[in-house]
């Protein structure tokens, strides 16, 4: 048993569980220092063994560990929840959302078996992908998109220590349930530029622009 | 626009530290070149051997899946799944011993449990399946056996177990982890092989919305290494078994998994040590979508063992076993001895009655006299429903021991582990004949 990367591992759930209690606590309007009580109590229930196995187990043994980005951004939406903390531009946001995306719908179905292309291979240490995300996450550093690179630097730190049981770079970089959130943000973003866009026209259009 | 929390210096030497040691970790990286091909000569036995038992002794319950590894000194240990049925909750990993010697199976051990398993790696486990075992460069035995957490089949992954002691003790399970989507669905068959660094290359398999075969490549420690596709797409290659025939050649046959009738075992090459594999083809010899085991010959020849016949429905095609040789690397195969044969059953099908008579003579010499009668009804209480009977004879596994002789083992009915021990002389003399 590798007591490291157990714990590891359900920390990861451990944390998915708590940033949804803490945002469901918060839609319920509880107030701040209930919030976090109740947060830490969630945390304990999940965390400790009623019988065989901590209940976060359970969730573990269906979705597996989480990628360290996923980790990253659950972090940041439960210090945003909890204390109001905000350490990177959410303004920027949409870059991660749109590479995760984008890698998310070329990796997925490849490693799915349709081609002899397996990009899965990749990720168990070959140069020439690390120095691509090495480039990406120096572009990402000038450019000031602080979140991207922040999760591929994480990504890459974590994998070469062995942070968690697998042995391959794609685990730590990316998870279904982060390409999910991605894609399904990225649309949310595309439709709410849509609809600015039609109420902009019909504004226009009635002649009562506020600009005006 | 909102000002980051981040400092800039700070996120560079992160950014620094991280590619430094991610670039240290990838100069450490060596792909797949050149396979280990420890040949082992013929049995110096003068007269011919031929002979058969049950590895397990458990009656009234169903066994699947056995793999067999040689003992440091001379003994075999054989592994295979036993419970209420396949995909049980109550399955369990079992083995025992072989002693050439007294020429008797050691009662059964288990090895590996669910409830053991997922307190080791610390998450739900559902089900337990095939067990297979390697023997590492450092001596030491590496179990791998396939865990389900939700679902069939398709949702397996693997786990590992070490021993240091020829499978007395075993350590904790370890989960590996083999693929992105939710570490789904790698499931494992084939034989264990050596790569020329010492390093393990295990024959696994996906089902996950695709079949596919692929060579699983561990370093010397354990630690996945490599992943590299054997099949893809519609080719429906499955249960990888891989045939070192010199350093930098070798032949990977597979179970054909497809639709289309007949199936045939499907094979694939490389003669770069494994760094390139060619695109599966078609052997001539028949596969009714079942796991096939092949070892090869000190002269090169192909041994190999199949259910060599055509699919009759769903159920019937793993209804008889034969023992195949080829001198020219799969292109042409003659069969040596047929290992069981109930194909006259797809005729004449068998009620109970006469499935129970059937069943009391094939194990004549397997049972003992005492208890053959419990044999008999613990293996239609395996094969039947009300009184449709069949009969199973499935997934073998065959090793070369390091006097030369041959041990096989395979799921008989579904209810027991058979085990065959034969020599070369015994294959010359079918040869003969």
């Amino acid at each position: 048993m590798n007591t490291f990367t157990n714990f590891t591992g359900l920390a990861g759930i451990v944390l998915l569980i708590a940033t949804a209690a803490a945002t469901l606590f918060r839609a319920a309007r509880i107030k701040k220092s209930y919030l976090i009580l109740l947060t830490l109590a969630v945390v304990f229930v999940v965390s400790f063994p009623f019988g065989a196995l901590p209940s976060a187990a359970y969730l573990r043994g269906i979705i597996g560990d989480l990628s360290i980005t996923s980790v990253i951004l659950l972090a940041l939406a439960l210090l945003k929840v909890l204390f109001g903390w905000r350490l990177f531009n959410d303004q920027k946001k949409w870059l991660l959302q749109s590479v995760i995306a984008i890698s998310a719908a070329i990796f997925y179905p490849l490693t799915l078996g349709i081609s002899y292309f397996d990009p899965y291979r990749l990720g168990f240490g070959n140069l020439w992908f690390l120095i691509t995300l090495f480039i990406l996450t120096l572009a990402a550093f000038y450019k000031r998109y602080f979140l991207l690179a922040f999760c591929i630097t994480l990504a890459v730190l974590t994998w070469s220590v062995g942070w968690y049981e697998s042995t391959n770079l794609w685990n730590y970089l990316l998870d279904p349930f982060v390409a999910v959130y991605a894609i399904g943000a990225l649309i949310w973003r595309g439709g709410g530029m849509l609809r600015r866009c039609k109420s902009t026209f019909a504004l226009r259009g009635s002649g009562s622009s506020p600009l005006s | 626009m909102k000002k980051e929390r981040v400092d800039f210096s700070v996120m560079g030497l992160l950014i620094v530290i991280a590619f430094a040691r991610g670039f240290y970790k990838t100069i450490q990286y060596h792909p797949a070149a050149g396979f280990q091909t420890n040949f082992t000569p013929a049995s110096m036995a003068q007269r011919p051997r031929f002979q058969s038992d049950f590895a397990s002794s458990k009656l009234h319950i169903q066994t699947h899946a056995a793999s067999l590894v040689e003992l440091k000194n001379g003994n075999l240990r054989a592994f295979w799944f036993s419970g209420s049925r396949e995909g049980a909750r109550d399955v369990e990993i079992h083995s025992a011993v072989f002693d050439p010697k007294s020429n008797k199976w050691s009662a059964e051990q288990v090895v590996a449990t669910r409830q053991d398993t997922e307190k080791s790696v610390l998450r739900y486990v559902s089900k337990l399946g095939n067990p297979v075992c390697a023997r590492a460069s450092d001596g030491k035995l590496w179990l791998f056996y396939v865990t389900v957490s939700l679902g069939g089949w398709s949702g397996s992954s693997l786990t590992m177990k070490t021993s240091s002691d020829e499978g007395k003790t075993w350590s904790a399970a370890q989960r590996l982890v083999t693929s992105p989507f939710l570490n789904v669905s790698t499931l494992l068959k084939g034989t264990p092989f050596f790569y020329k660094d010492g390093t393990v290359g295990l024959p696994v398999y996906q089902e996950f919305i695709q079949k596919f075969a692929e060579i699983l490549h561990f370093d010397r420690n354990g630690n996945v290494i490599d992943l590299q596709r054997l099949s893809a797409g519609k080719d429906e290659g499955l249960q990888p078994v891989i045939l070192a025939k010199s350093t930098f050649e070798a032949l990977a046959l597979m179970r054909n998994s497809g639709e289309k009738e007949p199936q045939h075992v499907l094979a694939v090459s490389t003669k770069d040590g494994g760094r390139h594999w060619t695109t599966p083809q078609k052997l001539p010899l028949l596969n009714p979508d079942s796991a096939l085991s092949v070892i090869v010959l000190p002269d090169r020849r192909i041994l190999a063992v199949v259910n060599n016949q055509k699919r009759q429905g769903i159920s019937k095609g793993r209804d008889a076993l034969a023992l195949m040789i080829s001198a020219d690397d799969g292109k042409s195969w003659k069969m040596v001895y047929r290992l069981e044969n109930q194909l006259a059953a797809r005729e004449n099908p068998l009620n109970k009655t006469t499935y129970l008579n059937n069943v009391r003579k094939q194990l004549l010499q397997l049972a003992p006299d005492s208890q053959r009668e419990e044999y008999a009804q613990s293996t239609a209480s395996a094969m039947c429903i009300g009184d449709d009977c069949g009969f199973e004879y499935s997934y073998p596994y065959l090793i070369q021991t390091r006097n030369g002789d041959f041990h096989l083992a395979y799921t008989w009915n579904r209810s027991f582990i058979k085990h065959v021990w034969f020599n070369q002389a015994w294959i010359d003399q079918r040869l003969k004949q």
